[in-house]
């Protein structure tokens, strides 16, 4: 039984595209693959752009998510990386989800109350003149990052959160490379406003 | 808030965004196996519908639909065309209440049972079956089921799978196993001919195919599956790695995780749970034990000598006495060893025997196998009552039993209890060869 779609078992392009075929095979451990592998991006990618989401929201969107993966497998091609082909969804499913819930109608009143909880806050670093990032500073970050044009949050997300290259980004949201540029440029230069705004009250 | 004022800059934007990635909690193992279970029984699910066979030829549902539109509708009256078309879809589902697929196994005990239906190009969905289900019932291609009894399914060529109470597993739709999301099952799966699809239970944690054998698999929560073979070879596989696991051995797979098999622990026909202590009114103490094939039983005496040694034939069976020289107590510790000696693995608690020759009596005689019939026999004192596996039997005047019974999927063993008239319990767990 050929396993050159597993982690370290094949490479790049192949790799994946082997890996969607024995998806669409019905191939159990193949799917299992799958999931292992891309189970925290898609979660990370779609807790940062529907930030309100309990853990059992989350849960059903990255369900729906690898669903649709599994429906959607017999038609990857390797056109994209297979890293690509799956945040295609998970952002189709995100979205779906942001606007079942009206989050973006939400986001002020959810604002004031929104907590660490989910953040790790154990560093003792006091500031970033120093040239470290606390928790404390990551948490305002995805405050900030909530309240961007869902645009903006969307490629600032998958271009560092995810550390997608900027082709790849386009790519998923179907857009040109210069748009996408043009994207984390303002939202980028708007996190800075919000975060600089926040230091300073 | 510590931070001192300053204003943020792109590099420290940039550390941020990519350090919230790194930190934040994601979902917890219990979540992701739930996923994971879903996933798979989907998959299992899509493997019947065309949206997964456009290859063989077959229209997708969607492209089938736009060729129907293609043909009827001009492109203004497409939406129109398109409603019409789903009513009429829609109502043919309605008319025709989908259809079941094809029988292939009978059940026995009770289950929750989400039935599968197929309708017109191949779509299949599920209606829960009301109430319990009875012995008798068949279970199809596609089902869904929860065992609510310990639970039997009797394929048409012998195969046998026995759910435990609370497995929760689907039947593949090919016929050729089952998607085992949680709970346990033993099997006892009837050799496959060569070019025959093997047997294969899908999980979570890894997949299992065989091609003839018995064994047990037990899914626990966190993604772990604990597989033993008591018979035959078990190929296991996960993400990483592919091996076989032989009669005697177990191996508990985990996704991405190496997959090192080890031995059971030693099954003694005079041992069971709760009960480490004997008391037998003969010296030499007949015992049943199943370990790995070709391997050494070995005894322990409480001074940490070797009491005895006993070798298991080629199915790891052993039929032999333990000869205790004196009346009193000894306390015996087991463990295995395997053919090549490098592996080994023991009982847990040491074994009090207690020899006083002037104790209750229950013993089996004779325990024959005819396929799933077994009969034993056996002698206690007169007027004593005696049940074999809950079953009672009459016993004679002189204190002699004799019981037939079909014997389950998977069982191994059989328990026989007998209580004298002082309501002194005795019971004898016999290993069925």
């Amino acid at each position: 039984m050929s396993n050159d779609y597993l982690v370290g078992g094949g490479s790049g392009r192949d790799s994946d595209i082997a890996l969607a075929a024995a998806v669409a095979r019905n191939d159990a451990t193949a799917v299992n693959t799958l999931f292992s592998e891309y189970v925290n991006p898609v979660s990370r990618y779609v807790v940062h752009l529907v930030s309100d989401l309990t853990e059992s929201d989350l849960e059903d969107v990255v369900q729906e998510t690898f669903i649709g993966v599994l429906r959607s497998a017999p038609e990857y091609r390797g056109d994209c990386s297979m890293s690509t082909f799956i945040m295609r969804i998970a952002h189709h499913k995100a979205i779906d989800a942001l606007r079942r819930r009206q989050v973006v109608e939400k986001h002020e009143s959810n604002f004031a109350s929104m907590s660490n909880d989910d953040i790790d806050i154990s560093d003792g670093s006091t500031g970033i003149e120093d040239g470290i990032i606390t928790g404390q500073h990551i948490a305002m970050i995805r405050r900030s990052l909530s309240e961007l044009p869902e645009d903006q949050r969307q490629a600032i997300t998958l271009r560092y959160v995810l550390g997608m290259k900027v082709d790849d980004v386009a790519e998923t949201m179907k857009l040109s490379r210069r748009m996408v540029e043009l994207l984390i440029t303002r939202g980028r230069s708007a996190l800075k406003g919000k975060l600089s705004g926040l230091l300073e009250s | 808030m510590t931070t001192g004022a300053g204003a943020w800059n792109d590099a420290q934007v940039e550390q941020a965004l990519v350090l919230s990635g790194k930190r934040i909690r994601l979902l917890s193992d219990a979540r992701k196996m739930r996923i994971r279970a879903a996933l798979l029984a989907e998959n299992s699910r899509l493997s019947k519908l065309i949206l997964r066979k456009p290859a063989t030829g077959v229209q997708s549902r969607r492209s089938l639909l736009n060729q129907i539109l293609d043909a009827f509708s001009p492109r203004m009256l497409r939406p129109l065309a398109t409603l019409g078309t789903l009513i009429l879809l829609g109502g043919s589902y309605v008319m025709l209440g989908g259809q079941r697929l094809s029988p292939t196994a009978a059940l026995y005990g009770g289950a929750i049972v989400q039935e599968a239906r197929q309708g017109p190009f191949g779509v299949t969905w599920y209606l829960s079956r009301g109430g319990q289900t009875y012995n008798g019932d068949s279970a199809r291609l596609g089902d869904d089921i929860v065992a609510s009894s310990p639970l039997t399914l009797t394929y048409s060529d012998g195969s046998q799978i026995v759910a435990q109470t609370g497995a929760h597993f689907h039947i593949l739709e090919d016929g050729n196993g089952v998607v085992l999301t949680s709970g346990r099952i033993s099997s006892a799966i009837t050799p496959r001919q060569p070019g025959q699809p093997r047997f294969v239970v899908q999980s979570a944690a890894g997949l299992i195919t065989v091609k003839g054998t018995q064994f047990d698999l037990d899914m626990q929560p966190g993604i772990a599956l604990v597989l033993r073979t008591e018979e035959g070879v078990v190929s296991a596989k996960n993400d990483k790695q592919e091996i076989d696991v032989s009669t005697g051995e177990e191996l508990e797979i985990k996704p991405g995780e190496a997959l090192v098999s080890r031995l059971q622990v030693p099954r003694l026909s005079i041992v069971r749970p709760g009960q480490q202590r004997i008391v037998s009114n003969r010296a030499d103490i007949g015992f049943a034990a199943r370990i790995v094939p070709e391997g050494v039983l070995i005894a322990i005496g409480n001074d940490g000598r070797e009491f005895a040694r006993f070798t298991a034939n080629s199915a790891g069976q052993i039929n032999e006495k333990l000869v205790v020289p004196a009346e009193g107590r000894v306390l015996l510790r087991f463990l295995q060893e395997s053919p090549d000696g490098k592996r080994r693995s023991a009982l847990s608690a040491p074994l009090d025997i207690e020899y006083n020759s002037q104790a209750f009596t229950l013993r089996v005689d004779t325990l024959r196998r005819d396929g799933q019939r077994v009969t034993i026999t056996g002698s206690a004192d007169p007027g004593s009552t005696v049940t074999v596996d809950g079953v009672a039997v009459s016993v004679g005047a002189d204190g002699a039993f004799a019981h037939a019974f079909m014997m389950h999927a998977g069982q191994a063993q059989v328990e026989v209890i007998s209580i004298d008239s002082d309501n002194g319990s005795t019971k004898l767990l016999q290993l069925i060869d």
